[in-house]
């Protein structure tokens, strides 16, 4: 029921920000990251974000942080290891460029989406050719 | 009172218009302001992108990545320069460079937050930028996508022909809000004023409203909603009489409907009527309430149709008389009478014209009521000839063509002639025209007056000539006609020593009811030593009455029982009684149309005082000679 509601609502809030954008992004991210998963279980460490995700229909927001399949970060804390790592802003995937496959924020009005190479191959995540422009060697 | 609703309609109309107008005008006003300001600040921006250009040229003179990469320092002292010059409106002010890959990335940054760091990744419309990197030209960019942005104004740094940086400056989405907020005073100014005006407007028009509401309450009798006498004073002074023909309408015994049926019933017959002709008359037409049960119409003139208001009168006699009226229980049928005055505009003035179709309103309730009476048809009556038109007729007194004929009236016993009468005739080209063919045309009319005076002036002259009594015909209306009775009085005073050779000859036709009035003005005339023949006597209107009202000194027998009077015994018997009558009152007796033997042997017998007849004279220019006589 809630989720009806917010759905009945969630196209006004959107359009009043950069949500409805960022939630088209994460949406094709996560389908690309998980192509043959039928939920994908996400943990945040930023409300807002998990708040936003939950929208998602395929998306399962978990607080067990074992539990997740992938951990969308936005502050610097002790990770559990192998776990893939999204970022939310450039510092935060700065700070896990050994761990993080890549990361999603703005800057100056923009988004930006990048991914780290070396990260993708360690976790043998293939993305389609439509993200190469995407993918960095380096920060 | 239409045309004034037309005036105000014209105004406020106009007004609105020019409302309109501003309104636009100020739009492309905003609009021409709204691009002046955002011109300005994208020069303020180019201004800024060269003195960026300028510093990085002082500080770096060649491979600006490599340089800054090195020198940290120098990366932020750059920013710093940057940050100086961000602003709410220059929102991000930055310097990218582009790397091997051909994605753009930051050498310096001037924002306090969101700062993008040495190396950083941004994405942007790479297709633009790459333009302006590879043509070395500056650019203007929109960013309708963007949230919080509104252009970018994009300018490459060269140094030795390459493209080593390239300088970003967004400009805030807040910057045209900020031109919108600022002119918003002025269209709210605008409204305010469009507001004022538009209630004043209504303010104008309610009153305009009251106004007309009051005056046409003050000029619309509250029963029949037709005009009433407030109106038509203030007509009569304005109206082009020539424009309208006059009806006078007169509800048939209406009295009698008051009386009988009581003023409730008398009311609604009034205001019913009133609803009928409306309704067949024009818009253009004038419908007043003359008093009581009586209504002038003015009908307007489209053209030369003389006949339009006797047509609408008929229409309306109809539609009365077919109309049954039926009130609580009661059934009435009613009709109407009406006189017209089909040509106004030959009348001295408009009430003279008005009292005409009053007069022709009389003849219709003397002849049976629920008729219309109008000149045209009195006219028709008149045989058809060498008719005069009105301004053919007043041409003829201009150039003295009024000219008398004069017949000689012989005295029975002595055979001699012992008066004559004067006959008025129009010469014209050489043709005598008579009487029939012009008088009924002047009749009522200021050229009526005028010909009256030529007459009596004519007649004078020749009784001064020959000292021989001389009638004049003159109809009854004439004495009771103010501005007649004066000339006659006048024309008595002139000569006054011929005054007792005059005969005043009054027509029977016309209608009389012999009013004090009436009495008054006859008695005045003969104290001139004026004598007073009736006319006609003895048939159509004729009443004995005339004889207790008016001082009558001779009459003349009808021609129409003189002329039968050899093969009619009723007519002999009637002439013998009249005869009879006249000798016991002294009143002298003229024989008309004697026009055989026979007949003046007749009227011999039956001692009518004097003859007159083509048997014994015609009218003639000259009187007739002595040895005639």
């Amino acid at each position: 029921m809630k989720k009806m509601l917010l759905l009945l609502f969630l196209p006004f809030v959107l359009f009043a920000s950069n949500m409805q954008y960022e939630l088209k992004i994460y949406a094709t991210l996560l389908s690309n990251l998980f192509p043959n998963y039928h939920t994908i279980k996400v943990w945040s460490d930023n409300a807002k974000k998990s708040n936003m995700l939950s929208y998602l229909s395929n998306i399962k927001i978990v607080k067990d942080i074992n539990n997740a399949d992938i951990l969308i970060v936005q502050r610097k804390k002790d990770l559990p290891k192998n776990k893939i790592i999204f970022a939310t802003n450039y510092l935060i995937l700065k700070h896990y460029k050994r761990e993080a496959i890549g990361g999603f924020y703005w800057k100056k009005g923009r988004p930006n989406i990048l991914f780290l190479r070396s990260n993708l191959f360690n976790h043998h995540i293939q993305l389609p050719s439509s993200f190469n422009d995407f993918i960095e060697d380096r920060l | 009172m239409k045309h004034l609703l037309k005036v105000y309609s014209f105004i406020f109309l106009s007004i609105i218009v020019a409302i309109f107008y501003i309104y636009i005008s100020l739009q492309n006003t905003q609009k021409d302001l709204s691009n002046n300001i955002n011109q300005l600040f994208i020069m303020q921006a180019k201004e800024f992108a060269l003195n960026i250009k300028k510093t990085i040229k002082q500080h770096i003179p060649k491979d600006v990545y490599e340089t800054l990469k090195k020198d940290k320092i120098l990366q932020n002292q750059l920013s710093d320069e940057l940050s100086v010059l961000t602003t709410h409106t220059y929102k991000y002010i930055y310097l990218l460079y582009r790397d091997a890959y051909g994605n753009y990335r930051f050498l310096a940054d001037g924002s306090k937050e969101d700062k993008g760091e040495f190396d950083e990744r941004l994405n942007v419309d790479k297709k633009i930028w790459d333009k302006a990197y590879d043509s070395q030209q500056s650019t203007l960019l929109s960013q309708n996508n963007l949230d919080g942005l509104w252009i970018s104004y994009i300018a490459p740094v060269v140094l030795d022909g390459k493209t080593e940086a390239i300088i970003g400056i967004d400009f805030s989405s807040k910057v045209p809000q900020h031109i919108k907020q600022t002119m918003q005073p002025l269209g709210n100014g605008f409204i305010y004023i469009f507001v004022a005006i538009f209630i004043m407007l209504l303010i104008l028009l309610y009153q305009t409203f009251l106004n007309f509401r009051t005056k046409k309450d003050a000029i619309t009798d509250p029963l029949t909603q037709a005009f009433n006498r407030n109106y038509l004073r203030e007509l009569l002074s304005n109206i082009n009489i020539a424009k309208y023909q006059i009806i006078m309408l007169d509800i048939d015994h209406f009295k009698q409907i008051n009386d009988t049926y009581g003023h409730k019933i008398g009311d609604n017959i009034l205001r019913d009527i009133s609803s009928m002709i409306k309704e067949l008359i024009r818009g253009e037409d004038i419908f007043v309430r003359f008093g009581g049960e009586e209504f002038l119409l003015f009908i307007h003139k489209k053209n030369s149709d003389i006949t339009l208001a006797t047509t609408i009168a008929q229409r309306i006699r109809k539609k009365v008389q077919e109309t049954t009226f039926h009130y609580e229980e009661l059934s009435i049928n009613i009709t109407v009478s009406m006189g017209v005055a089909c040509m106004p505009e030959h009348f001295k003035s408009i009430s003279d014209a008005i009292k005409h179709a009053d007069e022709m309103l009389y003849v219709a309730k003397k002849e049976g009521r629920n008729k219309v009476i109008s000149t045209a048809y009195i006219q028709r009556e008149v045989p058809k000839g060498k008719t005069l038109h009105i301004n053919e007729i007043q041409e003829a007194i201009e150039q003295q063509q009024v000219i008398c004929y004069y017949q000689a009236i012989f005295n029975t016993q002595t055979k001699k002639v012992e008066k004559y009468e004067a006959l008025v005739r129009i010469k014209k080209d050489d043709n005598i025209i008579l009487p029939n063919d012009f008088l009924p045309k002047i009749m009522h009319t200021n050229i009526y007056n005028q010909l009256t005076k030529i007459i009596l002036q004519t007649v004078f002259t020749k009784i001064k000539q020959h000292q021989v009594a001389i009638s004049v015909n003159l109809n009854f209306s004439d004495i009771l006609n103010n501005d007649i009775f004066q000339i006659i009085i006048e024309k008595l005073e002139q000569n006054k020593a011929f005054a007792s050779w005059l005969i005043i000859e009054l027509l029977e036709y016309e209608l009389l009811e012999a009013t004090e009035a009436f009495s008054e003005k006859i008695n005045q005339i003969k104290s001139y030593g004026v004598k007073v023949a009736i006319d006609d006597f003895g048939t159509g209107y004729a009443n004995y009455n005339v004889f207790q009202t008016i001082p009558i000194d001779i009459i003349k027998i009808d021609g129409s029982l003189i002329k039968n009077i050899d093969h009619s015994q009723t007519s002999r018997k009637i002439v013998h009684s009249i005869v009879v009558l006249t000798k016991e009152l002294g009143i002298q007796t003229v024989a008309e149309f004697v026009h055989s033997k026979e007949v003046m042997e007749i009227t011999e017998h039956l001692e009518i005082d004097t003859l007159q007849g083509f048997y014994l004279a015609k009218p003639q220019e000259d009187l007739l000679d002595a040895d005639k006589r």
